[in-house]
Order: structure tokens, then sequence, then C-alpha cells
């Protein structure tokens, strides 16, 4: 009852539209908090919104400054006297069947490398934070290691630098993009292991139900096609907020409206403009109420991408890696592929996100790290590794090698767009678990948007000292 | 009461020194090395970066969210341990209760103890998913709610659902304890009572609680420490909330180190925190229940007056009703005893099937296909029963492997424990000397540590002994986080066993040992085959140090916890082969309780010594 009176008093603010529009100018800070209605929502797609002056430039393609020429420096011999053959490595699990990949590879390596051994573990995504730090701090370094992140152990020095231990045939093969974002102060440490990007999906069979002939472009049309769907029953967008990689849906909708992590290499994750954005998601659930109950707390697979592959929803933020979770779910939706919606004439673009594989210092393991590295990425045991999980490839052989595959070419072609997460920045975990850790609650209704986005800029720009 | 047998301490020595240097070796230096961390400034990656003083301590108390996760940890142990402790009194006396069926009811009570916590919390969350949540639809069905309810994802019912997964989950345990101290009432004190005239209610407060006191004391103690130190059902099915709506300090303690703050000297000051919290608790408890009867404490106080007022109240409704005395006693004498028969099965069956029914989901589940096990609404049975899933699941993952190693290792802890433990509770009820109570003391605060805070400096002395991925280290670690609850459990035993009986013995000349073995032991079965059940299932169970000091896939040493861990992957979790493997891992346990099921029947008392 109580929300239909606020409604009924929002209906009577609109008719005074400037009075309305100056104080839910969506984005400034007085317009955080409980004062989101219909017409300060609206006001946020309709491009007149404070801030549209800034540059929409796109950091993440932008460091050219980087020694990718280094690559060729050719493998280098190890030089300390106490040569490693045994060397551990300490991965993720992807999904069910990578432990069974690594083992295999192993095998296959220590056969074709006689004298040698890989000891391989495999650790799920929810313990994996836990025991590398565990590792770390009882300084039992893993020599090879596969994370998202690499940045913190190379302001460390702990890595060693990576582009020297794999053949130019490898370092130079890598996709630009990939390995630009590789690099901490100089020096390559992190070798892209697995990319995925991400895209719209929209249900065909319910945009032909509600008469909606094309995929939405802007933000605009993305609330008119939802309400449109959400009127005849299903969920009209799909938004996971919930602690579950809420930091790649929130980066799609703070980098369509034009704003970033960093501006000038300052972070700014509670710049007007992404208050602006997180507002506007607000405004999804709370105003146009066009998606899922609860989009705060909802995780991305089992809150998203299953109601959608169930057909209950008309548009997700999909990824390179759904389809194939689609079709192990058996699922039989009906669904098209389209560029992420924009707002504020933001350039097309789409997520990248890339993990790595990095090596530690631990004496005598160099030859060892680079026989079995370069055995990684022959061709045939790294397309099959991308292949069994789902994954897009980092290198041009590759992206070659899968050019006809149906369930990767679409995305493939988005590479070259793709932009990143500032994971070369050691602070960005901090900012990255922050993020997870607090997002959803901007979706309550009434919450301070912007004192959540200021905890994430604290944590960016605070280290753990003093 | 006077000490009876006067050793010298180097005495007491040989029977409490195994356990001395277990827990100092386990757990009190991985323990000072979690205080040292929580002096250090560590930074995110775990890279310590030298001497922080006390600041790690001032952040923790700056945190804003730190008011919100103290108030929940408040409710949640008062909220999850007292209402476990009245439904399980409850129950243990419907349990110690000869009827129609009563050994089902045991077998569906060990389910859900037997369950590892992750599996069971896992299964809940599943079945209290929003649009497609299996409770939604069932409560839909019964027209208690008109439209799905988002049970653990709803900041406003989030903390409330796993409060109440919390309540079910403990009762098992906690019913067990109780119904060990339950057993141990000889028979023959009721039928004195009965012959005093006593109606049930002063059967029970009189008679019953009196002597269950020392067992509901323990019982309160170790489930207040299991409940506060029950990470799973919270962190599984609320831990990637945002906020911290349902964090209590021990879910919280992990965020801020490997989480939102990813820091590891702060997390570590939170767990030392805790740890001197749940002391407290613990010492105050027990100084309020262990006074004596003349300087009786608050808390004991405080019960006496409250159950006198109550039987007060019901002596006073029989004197001043004569109609209700009548209708009472004619319920007591004529209608109860033909009653019974089938009103007692029937509550057995109602409390087997709730049990019983997360894992009959899971059982379900199971079958399910993909699509299936997100179908909305819910559906009961499978759609298309994909008999597949449990082969499958044979494919990808080594069971044979896992279950094997899983089972030496759990066999191989509970065996060195029982031996460690059980002379040393035995020594300590019997005997007063020099530093027991410093003794009994350690070992309790042994059991109020985390395994989660401890992982760092246990894995660090594992590698110093060079006992990673080796069955000795892992087995000699679990021993001494069971060593807790066993000396415990068995101290209450032995204390609780009347000296007469071993006086006989004495007289015949037999020593300490060959007393313990020959004529103590039979007698304290029912907490024997409790302490043996237990440690086994919490072995069996163990995940965060088998993940760190026992984890080999390269040489096939995983446990099953952990290998079954593989199956929840980056962007989904494979519920069905999850559900699969879980139910396969429980069988061994719930096999190994229906077999030693008998020694916990009541009556052993009785007839043990001949």
């Amino acid at each position: 009852m109580e929300v239909r009176r606020k409604a009924q008093l929002f209906s009577l603010m609109s008719v005074c539209t400037v009075l309305a529009a100056t104080s839910c100018a969506a984005g400034g800070s007085s317009a955080s908090g409980t004062t989101l209605d219909q017409a300060g929502c609206d006001k946020i797609t309709s491009g007149a919104a404070a801030g549209a002056s800034t540059s929409l430039k796109q950091p993440g393609g932008g460091s050219q400054s980087l020694q990718i020429q280094q690559a060729s420096l050719g493998t280098g011999l190890p030089k300390t006297t106490a040569s490693s053959k045994t060397i551990s490595f300490v991965g993720g699990a992807y999904t069910g069947t990578t432990e069974a990949y690594w083992k295999d590879l192993a095998g296959k390596f220590e056969t074709a490398n006689p004298g040698y051994k890989v000891n391989i573990r495999i650790i799920d995504w929810n313990n994996i934070d836990q025991q590398v730090s565990t590792m770390i701090q009882t300084k039992q370094y893993p020599d090879i290691l596969n994370q998202n992140k690499f940045s913190g152990w190379a302001a460390n020095g702990l890595l060693q630098p990576i582009d020297s231990l794999v053949s130019p045939t490898v370092g130079n093969d890598f996709i630009p993009s990939f390995k630009e974002n590789s690099y901490y102060q100089g020096s390559q440490y992190g070798l892209p292991l697995i990319a995925s990007t991400r895209a719209l999906f929209y249900n065909k069979d319910i945009f032909a139900k509600v008469g909606i002939s094309q995929p939405p472009t802007t933000w605009a049309e993305l609330v008119a096609a939802a309400q449109k769907i959400k009127a005849a029953g299903y969920t009209g967008y799909g938004l996971p907020l919930g602690g579950e990689e809420n930091q790649g849906e929130w980066s799609l909708w703070m980098w369509s409206n034009g704003g970033d992590w960093k501006s000038d290499n300052q972070w700014s994750v509670n710049s007007q403009r992404n208050v602006e954005s997180l507002n506007f998601l607000s405004c999804l659930s709370n105003v146009y109420k066009v998606t899922q109950p609860n989009p705060g707390q909802t995780n991305r697979t089992d809150g998203v991408f299953r109601p959608f592959a169930n057909g209950q929803t008309g548009m997700i933020m999909g990824a390179s890696f759904a389809p194939s979770l689609f079709k192990q779910w058996n699922s039989t939706v009906n669904y098209g592929i389209a560029p992420i919606p924009v707002n504020n004439g933001t350039k097309p673009f789409t997520l990248g996100v890339q993990d790595y594989l990095v090596s530690f210092k631990n004496p005598g393991n160099t030859e060892a790290v680079s026989k079995f590295l370069n055995f990684f990425y022959q061709t045939d045991n790294y397309v099959r590794f991308l292949t069994s999980q789902g994954f897009l490839p980092t290198t041009q052989t590759a992206s070659a090698a899968l050019k006809n595959e149906p369930d990767f070419a679409p995305y493939l072609d988005l590479l070259p767009i793709a932009k990143f997460y500032p994971s070369t920045d050691p602070s960005f975990p901090k900012a990255q678990g922050t993020l997870e850790a607090q997002l959803g609650t901007a979706l309550a209704p009434g919450a301070d948007t912007k004192s959540v986005l200021d905890q994430v800029q604290t944590a960016a720009t605070q280290g753990n000292g003093g | 009461m006077a000490p009876r047998i006067r050793h010298h301490t180097w005495r007491s020595l040989a029977w409490i020194s195994p356990s001395v240097l277990l827990i100092v070796a386990v757990i009190t230096l991985p323990a000072l090395r979690m205080v040292w961390t929580s002096l250090q400034l560590t930074d995110e990656t775990g890279v310590s970066h030298g001497f922080a003083g006390l600041a790690n301590y001032r952040r923790l108390f700056a945190e804003p969210a730190l008011a919100n996760v103290l108030s929940n940890t408040v409710v949640w142990v008062l909220l999850v341990v007292g209402v476990s402790i009245v439904v399980a009194l409850g129950l243990a006396q419907l349990l110690n209760k000869q009827f129609f069926g009563r050994r089902l009811v045991r077998w569906a009570l060990i389910v859900p103890w037997a369950t590892s916590l992750v599996m069971t919390s896992t299964v809940w969350r599943y079945m209290l998913e929003g649009g497609n949540g299996i409770v939604n639809r069932f409560l839909m069905d019964l027209g208690v709610i008109s439209a799905p309810i988002g049970w653990y994802q709803d900041p406003r019912y989030a903390f409330w659902t796993v409060v109440g997964v919390g309540i079910v989950v403990t009762i098992p345990f906690t019913t067990y304890v109780l119904l060990a101290g339950l057993q141990a009432i000889e028979p023959q004190v009721y039928e004195a009572g009965k012959l005093d005239g006593a109606g049930p209610w002063k059967t029970y407060r009189y008679i019953t609680l009196p002597l269950l006191r020392p067992a509901l004391v323990i019982a309160t103690i170790l489930v207040t420490i299991y409940v506060f130190n029950s990470f799973p059902v919270i962190w599984v099915i609320t831990g990637s909330n945002p906020g911290n709506f349902s964090d209590t300090t021990l879910t919280w303690a992990y965020k801020i180190a490997f989480r939102q703050q990813l820091n590891t000297g702060e997390g570590a000051a939170l767990s030392v925190f805790n740890v001197l919290i749940l002391i407290v608790v613990v010492v105050l408890y027990l100084r309020a229940v262990n006074g004596n009867r003349e300087r009786q404490s608050w808390l004991g106080r405080t019960w006496a007056a409250l159950t006198d007022r109550l039987s007060e109240r019901w002596g006073r409704q029989r004197s001043a009703g004569p109609v209700s005395v009548a209708v009472s006693d004619r319920v007591h004498r004529k209608v109860w005893p033909r009653l019974r028969p089938v009103v007692l099965p029937l509550v057995g069956l109602v409390v087997a099937a709730f049990f019983l029914a997360p894992y009959a989901v899971m059982f379900l589940a199971s079958f399910k296909d993909g699509a299936d096990l997100y179908a909305v609404p819910a559906t009961y049975l499978p759609r298309h029963w994909e008999w597949s899933n449990w082969t499958n699941v044979w494919d990808v993952l080594p069971l044979t492997t896992l279950l094997r190693n899983s089972l030496i290792i759990a066999a191989a802890s509970t065996a060195l424990v029982l031996v460690i433990a059980v002379p040393a509770a035995y020594y300590t009820a019997r005997n007063r000397f020099a530093g027991r109570t410093a003794f009994l003391n350690l070992v309790l605060v042994t059991q109020v540590l985390a395994p989660v805070a401890l992982v760092v400096g246990i894995y660090q002395e594992v590698i110093y002994v060079d006992g990673v991925n080796q069955y000795w280290a892992i087995v000699v670690v679990n021993a001494a986080f069971n060593l807790a609850f066993v000396t415990w459990i068995m101290n209450g035993q032995f204390a609780g066993i009347d000296l007469a009986i071993e006086e006989a013995a004495m007289m015949e000349g037999l020593g300490p040992v060959r007393r313990m073995l020959r004529i103590m032991l039979p007698v304290v079965r029912p907490g024997l085959v409790t302490a043996l059940v237990f440690t086994f299932i919490q072995v069996w169970n163990e995940f965060v140090i088998s993940l760190t000091v026992f984890n080999d896939p390269t040489h096939g040493r995983v446990t099953l916890p952990v290998g079954i861990q593989q199956l929840v992957g980056l962007n989904q979790t494979n519920y069905q082969y999850l559900f699969v493997a879980s139910l396969i891992a429980t069988v061994p346990v719930v096999v190994l309780f229906i077999t030693i099921e008998r020694h916990l029947v009541g009556g052993l008392t009785a007839g043990s010594v001949k």
C-alpha cells in the first residue's frame, strides 16, 4: 500500500517535470537514496543527464607503450645449477573436467619429456583465493599458477617475467589486446590463458510474441522492450548483482554509459557518471520493475542464465561460455545475440575477461616451467583445453582454428572491441572484492547508491597498511 | 566430593600427556601463529610487510558492519542453541522410549548428521531458491503463500532462513548427545520415583533433569561451540549475498581475509576476538552451572526457581480443579496406554519424515536433468529419470579412490582419538591432581578454535615435519581436533558412574588400566559409541584442512569432500552429480551407525557388571 502511495506521489511530482528533473537529475549525490522516480529514471536514458561531457575514450586498448616486442628474446635456458625437474601446477576448476584435462596433459608431457614431472592441483573457485593466500603466507609458491589476477604478486617480486619462458612462436601468437593486459611495470608476468566476451542475449520467441522486431541498441530501447516483455508475463531483463561475478554485469553497464573504473589513471568508481549508471540499475528494478525479484541478491548462473535457458526471461547479458551451458542443460531456448545496448552515445564495446598463467620464482624451476608452458600452448593441446572448458582463445592460431565452430565464431569477432578490467593494477582485486560484496545492497529500494560506490573507491585507493 | 586416590603428578602425566602433546602441536602452535598474523601488516596477496601493532584490531573495530555482525552472532548462537536444545530434549526423550519403529527414527536422525554440512547446506539452498525452489512450491501448494519468496535472497528473510536451517541441522547432533545422557540414567531410579507417586512432570523435573544435568551442561557447551563455529550453513546459503545481512563473525572473518578486504591480518584479528569471546562465554557458563548447591550461581538459581514455579503451578491446578485431576488421571491411567502404541510411532514417523525430507529432495534431484533441476515451478519427481547420473559420476570423479582415502583417514583418526582421549577422560574423572582443571580447560579451548582460522599455521607445521599429502599427518591433525569432544563426553560419562562399581574390582587388586578397560568401558558404551560416531562423522566430512594439507590428485590422495567440491565449477554447479556423490558419501556413515546402533540402546548400564 505504501508503494502505491509513493507511486501516486511520484505521478504528482512528474507533473512539475522541471522540479522532478532537477531534484532527480540522476547521478548527483542528492539523487541517490530514496528519490529515484519515473522522471528521474527516464532522464538517465534521455541523453541529457549530467556529466555527459566526460570523454568516452577506451582505456583498455590505449596502452601502446608496453614492450610487446620483448617477447622475441627466446627461451631462456636455466642458469641455476640446482635445476628441478618436478614442478607444481595449481589451477582453478573451470568445470568438472578441468582436473581431468590437466592430469591428462601432464601425463602426455611426462611421456614426451622423460624425467620431468608436473604435479597437478586443481582448486574450485570458491576456495582458490584462500588456498593461494595460504601458499603465499607459508612461502609454498606454486611453480605455475592459473588465476584471474597477477599484478599483486608481481608488485611483491614473487613472479618471474614470463615472456622469456615461452618460445617466440608462442609469445608472438597472443592477440595483442590480451597480451597488453598482462604487463606490470613494463614486464610481462602473465600468459593469457582463456578469454570470454559478453553480448546481449534476447529470447527471439518472446520478442516475436510481444511484437519487438529488433533487439534494443540503447538503454531507452531496452527499457521499452523490457516493459513490453514484463507486461506479457516474463522477466523483462535478468539482472544479476549478487556476489558471484557482479563485476562483469556492473562493468557492462558502467562502460555502456561512458563511465569507467579509472579515468586518467586515477580510480573513479564513484564518479557522477557511475552513480548514474547504478541509479539506472536501481530504476530497472524498483521503478520500471522489469527485473526478476531481488536482483541485488541474484547470482548470474543459477539466478539469470538458468531462467533464460528455461525461456522465462526476455533479455540478459550473456557470455561466450553460456551456449555450452545451455547445451548441457538441454535448453531449447531460441535466442539471438546482439551488441551491448549503450547510453549517452557510447561507442560499441564488449567486456573481455581473461585469466592468466603465471610462474613464481622458485630456484631452478625455469627449465621445467618453460618446457611445460610451451607444451601446453601447442595448438592442439591449447584448443583441446578451450573446447573442453568452453572458453575463447587468446592466441591468433587458436582463433583461426576455432573460426568455424558455431559456438565460438560470433564471440571471436567481438574480441577486437573488448575492454578489460583494470587487472594490471594491484589494487583491483580489493576493489573487485568490495564491489562483489557490496554492490547488490545498492538495489534495495531507497538505498544510497553513491555510498556503495564510495566504499569501492575507498577499497581501491587504500592499502591494508596503517 | 573428596579425592579418593591421590597420585603423584608424574603418574598423571602418563595418562594425559599424549593428549597435551597432540593439542599443543596441532592446535596451540597454529593458534599462536594466528595471533602473530593478527599483529602483522599483510597485503592483499598474503605477503607480510612487518609488524603492525594493533592496527588490524583498530581497523576491525572501525568497520561499519561490526555492530550488525556482532548482533547477528549473538542472535544466531542464542536462537540456534536454545531452540535446538529444547527440541532435542523432547526428541531424546522420545527416542529413549520403546515404540514400534524407534530404530528407523534413529536412523533417520543420523542422516542429517552424517551428511557433510556443506552438502546439507547446498541442498537447503537449492530447496530455498526463489522462483524454482521446492519449499516455495510446497508452501504454495498448501496455500500458505501465494507468490514465491526469495528465502535466502531477500534481505528481510535471509538471516532468519539460515537460523532456521541452522536449527534443523543442529538438532540431530544435540539429540544424540542428550540421548547418551538419558541412557546413562538407571531405570531403578524411575521405579523409586513411581513408588513415591511422582507424576510425569515431577519425574522429569526432579529425577530426569537433575540426573541429565551433566550431559545437558556438556551438550550446551559443545553445541554452543559447534553452532558458533558452524561456518558452512551460512557460507553456502548466503555467503555470496552482497551486504552483511546474515554474516556472523566467522563468515565475516573469511570475507575480510579472502573476499572483500583481502586482509588476512584483520581476518586473524577477528578470529582472535572470536576465540576470546567464546572462551569468556564458556567460562561464565561453566561457573554458572558448576557452582555447588550452597553457593549456587544466578543461572542455577533462576533455573531452579523457574522449574519450581512450573511444578508448583502444575500441582495447584491439580488441587484447584478436581475435574481436571480426574481427566488427567484417567488420561494417564486409561487412555494413554491405549494411545501410546499408535501415537508414538506416528510422532516418530513425522519426525523421521521431516529430517529426511531434504535428503529425499537430494535423492530425487539426483535423477533430474539440467532443465528439470531448475524447472519453474519446481517438480517433486523428475520428469525424465536420468538413471545415467548415477553411473556417470563414477567417470567424473575417482570415487573409489576418494572413498578409500576417506575411510582410511576417518577410521584411523577415530581410533587414534579414542586411544588418546579415553584414558585421559577416565583419569581426570576419577582423580584430582595438580593441573587437572588446567588440562580440562586446555582441552575445551581447543574445541573453541575453528580449523579455518588455524589452517595457515597447521600447513606451515605440516610442511616442517614433511607431512604434506601424507596419511599420518592428516590423521594426527583430525585426531587433535576431535580430542576435546571425546574427552569431555567421556569425562562426563565416567564421572556419572557410581564409584561402587569399581570398588569390587579394586578389592580384587585390579589396577587402574584394567579397571578402565574391563569394568568401565562396557558401562560407558553408549557414550563411547556417541564419541566414536561423532568423531568418525567429523573426520569424514572435514574439508578445509584436507583441502590444504592432503590434496595431491596426481597421486590419488584426495578426500571425499575435497573431491566432490570439484563439481562446483566457475560458471555452474553440476547439482545432479553433486547430489549423487553426496548421497554415496553418506552411505558408509549410515552403515557404520546402523551396525553399532544397538549399543546405543539404553539399559546397558544395568547389565554390564556381572
